[in-house]
């Protein structure tokens, strides 16, 4: 089978993330808040994604959870790029706070709602 | 800073397909393939991705292209790599989206036509000539003032001429030893003072009356005397003194004894200077006064 090549602008990236795994001492308030870089790891294979994210906004993103973290979910979302050396890293990483609800475009199998190319 | 690790299940990736490459696809292959595998190539320095369609996923995607202004959107989940360092993205599905047809072209712009030439704006209407205003009505003439009559030339007594004296005046001066009241005018001598033959006669000038004489013109302004020039220096009480001496001065109250003395002493130091400066004043006054003494 022959591969068709089909150009892009950009591949996005959305990662549904578990927030008990979240590093909390960087939403402290008591310090500057400064950036909190992400380490990605995807189970069962050797991809690494690396992503940068806006310490206030990480703060903000962790507060809005909080209110209702049963019924909330966070979702990082960003645009895929491949460093020199070969590394993945999310661009523009940012962290969303969405209802359980909301459909998921892998877990529902419908139409991706969110995270489309800027 | 120490970046925290986290361990996901699952990252989904999604990318927009470009729906003219992807007719491309679609006419090189007139049937739907059961699988195909695309090779996505992100712009710049994106990473390249391997994405396994199923029939379904062929099945969409040759049937969204049918109709225009759509959009293809292609999502998976990142299983891991190839072995060429390519991304593989499994699940794939193909999703259609409708896009909002895009604005109609505007129709160009007609040449807005040229202006038609503005008509010359009417002429004015010429301003009615303003009537010439009624000439005023002549004023009445002011009634004459009846003219003052023309005062009556003040008669002047001209002054007699002087009487021409006699020859015989110059041949009979009154001798001075004759008083003069003696000596009357010819006119007013009485009749007993008619001149006797063989009796000297004394003839006097008549003198003009004094109303006739012009009134005296006012003697001129006596000169301002000059203040002669003083010479060395003057001797002055030192102006320390004066508030010392001017409370006493005003009040009424005995001067103290000494007080006394420093008036004393003042006067010693000022009177020489008062006397210098005096004397040619007076002198000058004394001269003015005797002048218009005279004149008078």
């Amino acid at each position: 089978m022959a591969n068709d090549v089909l150009p892009i602008k950009v591949l996005s990236v959305h990662v549904p993330l578990e927030a008990s795994q979240l590093p909390r001492e960087e939403s402290a308030s008591n310090q500057p808040a400064g950036e909190v870089i992400l380490r990605i790891e995807l189970e069962g294979s050797a991809l690494v994604l690396s992503a940068r994210l806006n310490g206030k906004k990480y703060r903000r993103a962790l507060k809005a959870f909080d209110v209702a973290p049963a019924s909330s979910r966070l979702v990082l979302q960003g645009w895929l790029h491949q460093a020199e050396d070969g590394s993945l890293e999310v661009r523009d990483a940012g962290l969303q706070v969405s209802a359980e609800s909301d459909s998921f475009p892998a877990d529902q199998g419908s139409e991706l709602a969110v995270g489309a190319d800027r | 800073m120490t970046p925290a690790t986290l361990c996901v299940k699952r990252i989904q990736v999604s990318a927009s397909l470009d729906p003219a490459r992807a007719r491309d696809w679609v006419a090189n292959h007139p049937e739907v393939p059961q699988q195909a595998i695309l090779e996505l190539v992100a712009a710049g320095n994106g990473p390249r991705a391997v994405a396994e369609l199923e029939a379904k996923a062929c099945q969409d995607l040759a049937q969204g292209l049918s109709s225009d202004n759509v959009v293809l959107r292609l999502q998976g989940t990142l299983c891991g790599r190839e072995a060429t360092g390519a991304l593989r993205i499994c699940e794939t599905i193909v999703s259609v989206h409708t896009q909002l047809a895009p604005a109609p072209a505007k129709a160009p712009v007609a040449p807005t036509p040229a202006k038609a030439p503005l008509a010359p704006a009417p002429a004015k209407a010429q301003v009615a000539a303003t009537p010439a205003k009624a000439p005023l009505a002549p004023a009445p003439a002011k009634a004459q003032v009846a003219a003052t009559p023309a005062k009556a030339p003040v008669a002047v007594a001209a002054p007699p001429a002087p009487p021409q004296p006699r020859l015989e005046a110059a041949a009979s001066q009154p001798s001075p030893a004759e008083p003069l009241s003696s000596i009357q005018p010819r006119s007013e001598a009485s009749p007993a003072a008619q001149p006797r033959p063989g009796k000297r006669i004394v003839i006097v000038p008549v003198l003009p009356p004094k109303a006739a004489v012009a009134p005296e013109v006012p003697p001129p302004a006596p000169e301002p005397v000059r203040r002669p020039r003083r010479h060395g220096p003057v001797v002055r009480p030192s102006p320390l003194l004066y508030p010392v001496i001017a409370p006493r001065i005003r009040s009424e109250e005995p001067p103290t004894p000494f007080e006394e003395g420093l008036r004393q002493r003042i006067r010693e130091l000022i009177a020489p200077e008062i006397d210098r400066v005096m004397r040619p004043l007076a002198e000058a006054f004394r001269l003015a006064q005797q002048k218009a003494d005279k004149k008078s």
